[in-house]
């Protein structure tokens, strides 16, 4: 256990400990309300965030960076409701125009190596204050979770039924599309643009390989993205490589394993 | 939920970290250095670390951007560059901005002792500063990288004056290149040399008589250089690399312009054409450009101007990866044993040559 010896390694085990679950919960409700390339969206939309930041003169990114995430994805969810072309059409119009901003702004005078950490991220140089932040937003999230993912499951069903049993369906979603932009940019710096979206998809596509009911696809999901995390780190310690990656192959091979395995649950 | 899926997510979850438990052991295996550690940041930092504790008892040389082929500002800091910096004594960088992964490497360790071998070194103004031109038409007179010295007085610059300043935002940024600068090398040859000395003071003879020797070299290389200077002095030329800048000014060869080259971002539409009419406005002929990159320059400039792209060695990282393609005809005289310092200087002088050759002088 040589690695937690370093105040690095002990940081990014901790803050592994909050993201994982963290996206575990997440991801269950964003596959259900088939909401996986609108995170993605969002992560990309990272980079405009980050241009925005740079050209006022902002000295951290973050607070921009969570604004204009926060706009996106209401403005999103807005085109969404009210545009006849279909939603990943909308997603993929907002995705590549968060993207090519970004790009246009940051990589003026070819200084976009500068910048392009936030393409895989980087969880080792997490700080203490920042581990604390991750762990409000996971409260928040549970808070969510708790209160909302009847409704929200509901939303995700039928739409029409869910109003007319009362709940605020709008309300709902953009509370929703609000939670996952925060997340998306809290944890963006970590986990990195490129991959974000497969640690809040993988995890949950292996749950729902081998769940039979909502209440086994939540804890599969969180355990399974809660083991990736942490063989993953300690794997990437050893093996030299980047963390977020290494991550997102050990929650590939947990994939595999339940995809292959899905026979022997079959009733 | 069943008893077999339980079994099952308890089978498979051991299995995973059954697995990663032996590559633990095993790794932790692997045994760990005594002495003096001393850590690079750098390929030119490391050929100065080891030329000067060449011989020293109980010091390792350790250098971070093992793998690196390049310039070093876009690195992030790998695990094992991270447990590398906490068992190491002794951190030896570049500075003028190359390391900025260590603004927060610099506060994970507190107590590790960093050498900046650049200070006191007058740096040029860096590369981003080639957007910065102001309304006037010749603003561009103290641009970027380009020489100082460097002045149209005519109006045909006007090209830039319909820019805005809107991209002057980064004032600080310095052209960190200084070891294709022989003097700068021979800077940094005495901040090692005085950083091994404190940290080690036992052996500091070797030190100095190592640091020496390394200086002679340098500085009959310097006088090569100089003897050049005499047949290329006031030529002008568009350079593709920040450090080559340096390297031409030692010969008295002004750059015009400087476009820096990064694998991540293309070449802005403005900033071709503009590059294309400098050369024209000014006769150039010979671009500079690192083997990377030289077919792009070749296919975006060289057709353009009808030129010829000079394939220089901005020294680092392995030489392999460095001996080029275009106009490549000089990759002699180096033997395999070659290291250090004398690896430098024979680095430098080929680029000597090819500076040389391209211009009809050899």
């Amino acid at each position: 256990m040589e690695f937690l010896s370093y105040g690095f390694m002990r940081n990014a085990l901790i803050a592994v400990c909050i993201i994982t679950p963290l996206f575990g919960i997440l991801g269950t409700m964003i596959v259900n309300n088939k909401m996986a390339f609108f995170s993605d969206a969002l992560g990309h939309s990272a980079l405009t965030g980050m241009a925005i930041g740079v050209l006022l003169g902002f000295a951290g990114t973050d607070i921009p960076m969570l604004l204009f995430a926060l706009c996106f994805a209401l403005l999103l969810n807005h085109m969404k409701r009210k545009s006849s072309a279909s939603t990943d059409t909308i997603i993929s119009v907002f995705s590549s125009l968060g993207t090519a901003v970004g790009l246009v702004v940051l990589s003026r005078g070819g200084n976009f190596s500068k910048y392009s950490a936030l393409l895989v991220g980087d969880i080792l140089s997490i700080t203490a204050k920042e581990i604390f932040c991750l762990a409000g937003v996971l409260a928040v999230t549970l808070l969510f979770w708790l209160f909302c993912f009847n409704k929200l499951h509901a939303c995700s069903v039928n739409k029409s039924l869910a109003k007319s049993k009362g709940i605020p369906v709008r309300l709902i979603e953009d509370l929703f599309a609000v939670l996952i932009a925060v997340i998306v940019m809290l944890s963006i710096k970590w986990v990195g643009i490129l991959i974000i979206n497969a640690l809040l998809i993988l995890p949950v596509a292996a749950a729902a390989n081998i769940s039979s009911n909502m209440r086994e696809y939540h804890l599969f999901s969180v355990i399974l993205s809660v083991a990736s995390g942490i063989i993953g780190l300690v794997l990437a310690y050893y093996l030299n490589a980047a963390v977020g990656p290494t991550i997102v192959i050990v929650a590939a091979v947990f994939f595999a394993a339940t995809f292959f395995a899905r026979p022997l649950f079959r009733t | 939920m069943g008893k077999r899926k339980a079994v099952f997510m308890c089978g498979l979850l051991a299995v995973m970290f059954g697995i990663t438990a032996m590559i633990v052991a095993f790794a932790e295996k692997k045994g760990e250095t005594d002495g003096l550690l001393c850590v690079t940041s750098f390929y030119p930092v490391q050929l100065l670390a080891e030329a000067v504790s060449e011989g020293a008892e109980g010091v390792t040389v350790k250098n971070l951007t093992e793998n690196h082929s390049g310039c070093i500002h876009d690195y992030t800091l790998t695990t094992r560059d991270m447990r590398l910096l906490s068992e190491a004594e002794l951190f030896l960088i570049n500075g003028g901005d190359m390391e900025l992964f260590l603004e927060k490497a610099a506060v994970e360790y507190k107590d590790l002792k960093i050498v900046d071998t650049s200070e006191g070194y007058a740096f040029l103004e860096g590369v981003e500063h080639n957007h910065d031109h102001g309304a006037d038409a010749d603003a561009h007179e103290a641009e970027s990288c380009t020489d100082p010295a460097h002045n149209h007085g005519d109006e045909a610059h006007n090209v830039h004056a319909d820019e805005t300043d809107a991209h002057d935002d980064h004032s600080e940024a310095v052209n960190a290149h200084i070891w294709l600068d022989v003097d700068g090398y021979l800077l940094q040859l005495s901040g090692v040399e005085e950083a091994f000395v404190q940290a080690d003071p036992a052996q500091a003879a070797l030190y100095r008589k190592n640091a020496d020797a390394c200086r002679a070299e340098l500085t009959k290389l310097k006088e090569e250089y100089e003897t050049a200077k005499i047949a290329l002095a006031g030529k002008e030329t568009v350079v593709f690399h920040e450090g080559f800048v340096y390297l031409l000014r030692m010969l008295g060869i002004e750059t015009v312009h400087c476009l820096s080259m990064d694998a991540d971002t293309q070449i802005a539409a403005g900033e071709a054409a503009e590059i294309t009419e400098e050369c024209k406005l000014h006769g150039i002929t010979l671009l500079f450009a690192e083997a990377e990159y030289a077919e792009t320059v070749t296919d975006t400039f060289a057709k353009e101007i009808s030129g010829q792209v000079v394939v220089l060695d901005p020294v680092t990282g392995d030489r392999k990866l460095n001996t080029g393609t275009i106009s490549d005809d000089a990759t002699g005289g180096m033997s395999p044993e070659e290291n250090g310092i004398s690896l430098y200087c024979t680095r430098m002088r080929r680029n000597l040559d090819r500076i040389m050759q391209a211009y009809g002088l050899r």
